[in-house]
């Protein structure tokens, strides 16, 4: 990097360009660099508020390691991770592919309006706020009065009185189905945004080869997308690790932790038990998390739209 | 339908149709059962049936009647989100302008910065979001939440920017600048007008980030007149405990602005989106 510095110090510095950076240089500065390195070193004190803080060293850190409900966390984050973002992409890639390739090929008056509704119905879980959501799926797992359990005895005889929420072996499941029907719509958006620039000529020689829907597919629509599906991977771990509303109204971490995630660990040893210092540890571990994570895509799965090497132009 | 082409018979054509209409169904009920609770009376709010004939709009002048707070919430969330979207696309468009220059020094470190704040999972912020908020007196203050919320979503906005940025050719721009245009007219003049497609898909983003965003805006805002929609939502969980009916149709009333919103907007966004702003 110096070489190069030195090479090109004899051209004239643009301090328009720097100019046109700093603003967003200086919220990136303020707003997340500062706040990365203050939960760095607080993490390193035992505090309730900043002006009684205690040196406290590495022992949140030994603490956070033998906290089994932090370890519960993590593998919630896991399962999170590994149960949404998959089924999310395959229902909003199902979607997408539906609406734009099969709801008639041609563009004709008819197809699209029929297109734009059925895009802006599946569309609509995202626009809802997230409170919302939890709250409506809430109320659809509760037994008694919920939907869920009414029809599930109506219709297959199984029990009516089947608290979702309750159980600690289904809790997380039920926030996961809500983030489900709450996220597909996003992934078809960016499916039906990543199909359309997958070229006509090529849709057109696969069908004149007489491919089969399941080859079109294979060999056309899933590699061509590969962008989508790596953008979808890093937007879905991202959203699953910073996951906090939909969990906090629907179960608040409960029964018993099992369904707690970082963001309600951190809200809950942070503000409501007033132990500052161990949630910036927690916090810490995140970081750190999402940094493994991150790097492990990038590293094999290449970076998709993100973290460009070059400038582009 | 004649000429559909190709081997697709109209049965086919019909299968997939019925399976796009039967998930956009399963889709519906959700919000279907919430807006026929919140039309229940209250011997009929805990029939779990999706439909009961037993409704009435009274849930919805009390809801109205006993929360006159609720215009101040309505008012706080759109500002907000207003506000950091006008921002985020602005400062976004600038740096994604100003990465495009020459003679920018350690411009790619300063890009690439930007892109690992994509990384940064905002739950691990509140602390210290919270923290500057009260050492700035800006807890229960709009901008308590419009300043890390423009942060928070610059480096998305970047992200897409930069795809349509790249997209516009040099040769343009050389053009311009030979014509007598300077650095900021360009900026006005020629790239504004030419990234309008990815800008409108970052603004609508943006928007409805900040429209919906929780964690940060729970830890920010207490007062009543100052919390934002998705606060209230969950507040009135509490309250209504035992009027369930009330409560949905507060969060019938909270949804129905976006929903209209969206479908002002979804032309323009799903033009946006399917002209580059993701990459087949």
């Amino acid at each position: 990097m110096n070489e190069t510095l030195n090479k090109k110090n004899k051209t004239k510095l643009n301090w328009w360009g720097y100019l046109f950076i700093a603003p967003a240089m200086f919220f990136f500065l303020m707003y997340i660099l500062y706040p990365i390195i203050f939960v760095f070193s607080h993490s390193l004190f035992s505090w309730s508020t900043i002006a009684n803080m205690k040196w406290a060293g590495i022992e949140n850190y030994i603490k956070l390691f033998h906290d089994s409900i932090f370890w519960v966390t993590i593998k919630n984050s896991f399962k999170w991770i590994l149960v949404t973002v998959p089924i999310q992409a395959v229902l909003g890639f199902i979607f997408a592919y539906i609406i734009e390739e099969r709801l008639g090929r041609k563009k004709r008056e008819g197809k699209t309006i029929s297109k734009t509704v059925f895009r802006t119905i599946l569309f609509i879980p995202v626009v809802t706020s997230v409170t919302v959501v939890a709250i409506i799926w809430s109320k659809i797992f509760q037994p008694y009065e919920g939907i869920l359990g009414h029809y599930l005895s109506l219709w297959f005889g199984m029990s009516s009185t089947i608290n979702v929420l309750g159980n600690a072996n289904l809790s997380l499941v039920g926030c996961m189905i809500a983030n489900i029907w709450e996220w597909t719509g996003w992934s078809m958006i960016m499916y039906v945004g990543g199909i359309s620039q997958i070229s006509d000529d090529l849709k057109e020689a696969a069908r004149i080869d007489g491919a089969s829907v399941w080859q079109e597919l294979r060999y056309v629509y899933i590699p061509l997308l590969s962008s989508v599906h790596k953008s979808l991977l890093m937007l879905g771990v991202i959203g699953s690790l910073q996951t906090y509303a939909l969990v906090s109204v629907m179960t608040n971490g409960g029964p018993n932790h099992a369904s707690e995630i970082p963001g309600t660990y951190i809200f809950l040893t942070g503000f409501t038990h007033s132990q500052m210092g161990y949630a910036c540890t927690i916090a810490v571990a995140i970081l750190l998390l999402a940094l493994i994570l991150t790097f492990i895509q990038v590293r094999f799965l290449g970076s998709g739209d993100f973290a460009k090497k070059g400038d582009g132009r | 339908m004649k000429k559909s082409g190709s081997r697709l018979s109209d049965k086919g054509q019909i299968g997939w149709i019925a399976v796009l209409v039967f998930c956009t169904i399963c889709t519906l009920i959700p919000l279907l059962f919430a807006l026929s609770l919140s039309f229940r009376t209250q011997s009929s709010i805990f029939d779990p049936a999706l439909f009961n004939p037993d409704m009435t709009i009274g849930n919805y002048i009390k809801a109205i009647s006993d929360n006159p707070t609720i215009m101040n919430n309505f008012i706080a969330s759109l500002t907000i989100a207003l506000v950091s979207t006008v921002f985020t696309v602005l400062f976004s468009s600038m740096a994604v302008f100003g990465f495009s220059r020459k003679g920018v020094k350690g411009k790619i470190l300063m890009y690439n910065m930007i892109m690992c704040a994509l990384m940064v999972p905002i739950s691990a912020l509140v602390i210290p979001l919270t923290q500057m908020n009260s050492k700035m007196g800006l807890l229960d203050n709009y901008f308590g939440l419009i300043l890390p919320y423009i942060a928070l979503n610059i480096p998305y906005a970047v992200t897409i920017l930069q795809g349509f940025m790249s997209g516009i050719p040099i040769d343009l721009e050389e053009a311009a600048t030979i014509d007598g245009c300077s650095t900021p007219g360009l900026y006005t003049k020629i790239v504004m007008p030419l990234l309008k497609p990815g800008i409108v898909v970052v603004a609508i983003w943006t928007f409805l980030t900040c429209w919906n965003e929780f964690f940060l805006a729970l830890c920010t805002m207490s007062k009543d007149v100052t919390r934002t929609l998705p606060l209230i939502a969950q507040q009135y969980k509490g309250v209504y405990f035992s009027a369930p009916g009330i409560l949905f149709a507060i969060l019938i009333l909270i949804t129905i602005p976006m929903i209209v919103f969206y479908i002002i907007v979804q032309k323009q966004f799903v033009k946006g989106m399917t002209s580059g702003a993701v990459k087949g």
